[in-house]
């Protein structure tokens, strides 16, 4: 059965132009070589984007674009000005300096295992990472910068160029520069921490003090009731008595407009967090000693506070034992496996 | 088996199929084939107590307040004809700054009866998540908008800003400055509008949509008092964003011009 030659044409010219009308750019191609992650024995694969797949070469750009201060436009803050790889990708500082000493609202977060995390930000306010990046290139508090603005600064850069025409099969935009910083994201992932060996078999990993603490974790201190599962988050927002002034950030409140949600931040991941000093959402607690006391005294009395926010009666040495275990969920090796 | 209407039927499937992957959402739907379509210019037209407003001027507003209005801009979205068994949507979603006086937009609308005008301020949800990166930066919903929010990851959808004064007596510029912007999807309203159009083949279709800024202050029962809050920017004073996004869709009207 053959279609008569007009029927041909139009089926082509139609072909072409249903060709041309696609909202999303086109990706690489089928046999572009994927990124293989480093995931610990035990942990389940982080949930991928069929739209966005996790090539080598966007994991590539995405990491050069990590540490590029031209997303600032050139005003000395890249991403890594705030998430420093040796501090598991997290700040040293309470609140982070943007461009023009402009100072951050939160405590920047560890970035470490985002690649799980359902909800992005303290709040929730980003549904994954590829919005998420837009938030520090627009705060005026952070990089400050028109994300148009920014692109067609880098499409001054060829090498930039070679590489998103290599990953995305086009020079550089907003769809390019937003998969591909939230690709090398992707790739930042813990679970190589001596926690990780012991429960993996190494029964040495682990001290007297830290099993000690450990067990406390998931049993009288009852840590492990919110930092739960392998990354040691229930990815919720809990009210945890930090603070009774919610006027400069209301936390959760801010996305749902629910009074319910007021205070509330999300459970962050205890992987690294010897690291990721200063603590809470508004970097209020300096050391894991201040944290573990705030814990154990049950919070302020914050109307929205969890119910299992009560005071603990942890000995003194109990608390140290705590202490010790939370040193123990820090990484040996590099969270940045991107050659 | 003859296949002679074969290039007519594919032609007119590739158009159906083109018609559905415009990328600017205020671009108006294309023809259907077999309908009527007839052109319909389309105003939105700002006014303050019902007569055109005038930014340069300061304006008494409800509660004894003196208003100066320097910007307002918001979405509708949509934007619909109501018929008795049809709804015709004339966009999804686009973008009207009206400081500096009414705005045009020539549209396209099958003839035909319709007996009210549909309008959402703001943009409902599936518009409102929407991701940025995707949409091309020209369009109302894109970067160069002004609209987004960042923070939220969704956008504004009303910034209404400018000076004012509590002090009805008062003869200078406002001295104090008010900034509200409303968004989230809790601030989304609709509203329908009864209103007769009859759009026939023979003329161009006229529809004006006006927005009295003064009501922004009060709806008769409601007073929007800017001394108890100049500023929502949706991170605290959750009802005073609701109280404006409800005063804000009821200055909405059709009007008969």
């Amino acid at each position: 059965m053959r279609l008569q030659r007009p029927a041909l044409i139009v089926s082509f010219l139609a072909g072409l132009l249903l060709a041309g009308c696609t909202r999303e750019p086109a990706g690489p191609g089928p046999s572009a070589p994927l990124f293989t992650l480093r995931i610990p024995p035990g942990w389940p694969p982080p949930p991928l984007r069929a739209d966005n797949p996790l090539t080598v070469a966007s994991v590539e750009l995405g990491k050069a674009l990590f540490f590029d201060e031209r997303l600032s436009l050139g005003r000395g803050i890249s991403c890594a000005s705030c998430h420093h790889p040796a501090r598991a990708f997290s700040d040293t500082v309470a609140l982070s300096i943007g461009v023009e000493g402009g100072v951050g609202a939160r405590n920047a977060p560890s970035l470490a295992n985002v690649a799980y995390h359902p909800l992005l930000l303290r709040d929730g306010g980003a549904p994954t990472l590829e919005q998420q990046v837009f938030i520090p290139l627009f705060d005026e508090a952070e990089m400050d910068a028109d994300p148009q603005q920014v692109v067609e600064l880098l499409r001054t850069d060829p090498h930039l160029t070679e590489l998103s025409i290599r990953a995305f099969g086009k020079p550089m935009d907003l769809y390019v520069l937003t998969r591909s910083l939230a690709n090398y994201q992707r790739t930042l992932l813990g679970g190589t921490s001596r926690y990780d060996r012991f429960l993996q078999g190494d029964a040495t990993a682990l001290n007297e003090a830290e099993l000690r603490g450990m067990q406390l974790f998931t049993g009288a201190a009852n840590c492990a009731s919110c930092h739960v599962g392998f990354d040691q988050t229930d990815h919720d927002f809990h009210n945890i008595g930090t603070s009774l002034d919610h006027a400069a950030d209301p936390g959760r409140q801010r996305i749902s407009l629910d009074p319910a949600d007021r205070g509330k931040f999300k459970t962050p991941t205890l992987r690294n967090i010897a690291l990721t000093a200063p603590y809470m959402h508004d970097g209020s607690m300096s050391t894991l000693e201040e944290v573990v006391v705030h814990f154990n005294s049950g919070g302020l009395a914050d109307p929205n506070k969890d119910p299992l926010m009560v005071p603990l009666q942890l000995s003194a040495d109990q608390q140290q034992d705590l202490v010790a275990f939370l040193r123990s969920l820090t990484d040996e090796r590099s969270l940045d496996i991107v050659e | 088996m003859s296949y002679a209407h074969v290039p007519v039927r594919l032609l007119l499937i590739a158009l159906v199929m083109l018609a559905g992957c415009r990328k600017d959402p205020a671009v108006p739907a294309p023809p259907v084939p077999g309908v009527d379509m007839q052109t319909l210019q389309l105003t939105v037209k700002p006014l303050w107590n019902g007569t055109p407003f005038d930014k340069d001027m300061v304006h008494a507003a409800a509660g004894d307040q003196r208003i100066k209005v320097t910007e307002l801009k918001f979405y509708l979205a949509p934007l619909q004809l109501i018929g008795s068994d049809t709804i015709v949507e004339l966009f999804d979603a686009d973008l009207f700054q009206v400081i500096n006086g009414p705005v045009h937009r020539t549209l396209s609308v099958p003839v035909g009866d319709y007996q009210s005008v549909g309008l959402g301020l703001g943009l409902p949800y599936a518009l409102n998540h929407r991701d940025l990166a995707t949409i091309p930066p020209n369009a109302p919903t894109g970067n160069n908008s002004g609209m987004y929010w960042s923070w939220a990851t969704m956008y504004r959808f009303v910034i209404f800003s400018g000076r004012f004064d509590s002090d009805p007596s008062g003869t200078d510029e406002p001295p104090f400055v008010f900034d509200l912007h409303t968004g989230l999807d809790t601030c989304y309203r609709t509203r329908t509008v009864p209103f007769n159009l009859n759009v026939t083949d023979d003329d161009t279709a006229r529809l004006t949509v006006s927005v009295d800024i003064a009501r922004f202050f009060s709806d008769g029962t409601e007073v929007l008092q800017l001394s108890d809050g100049a500023f929502w920017h949706g991170t605290d004073n959750i009802p005073l964003g609701l109280k404006v996004a409800d005063l804000q869709v009821a200055a909405f009207d059709v009007l008969e011009e």
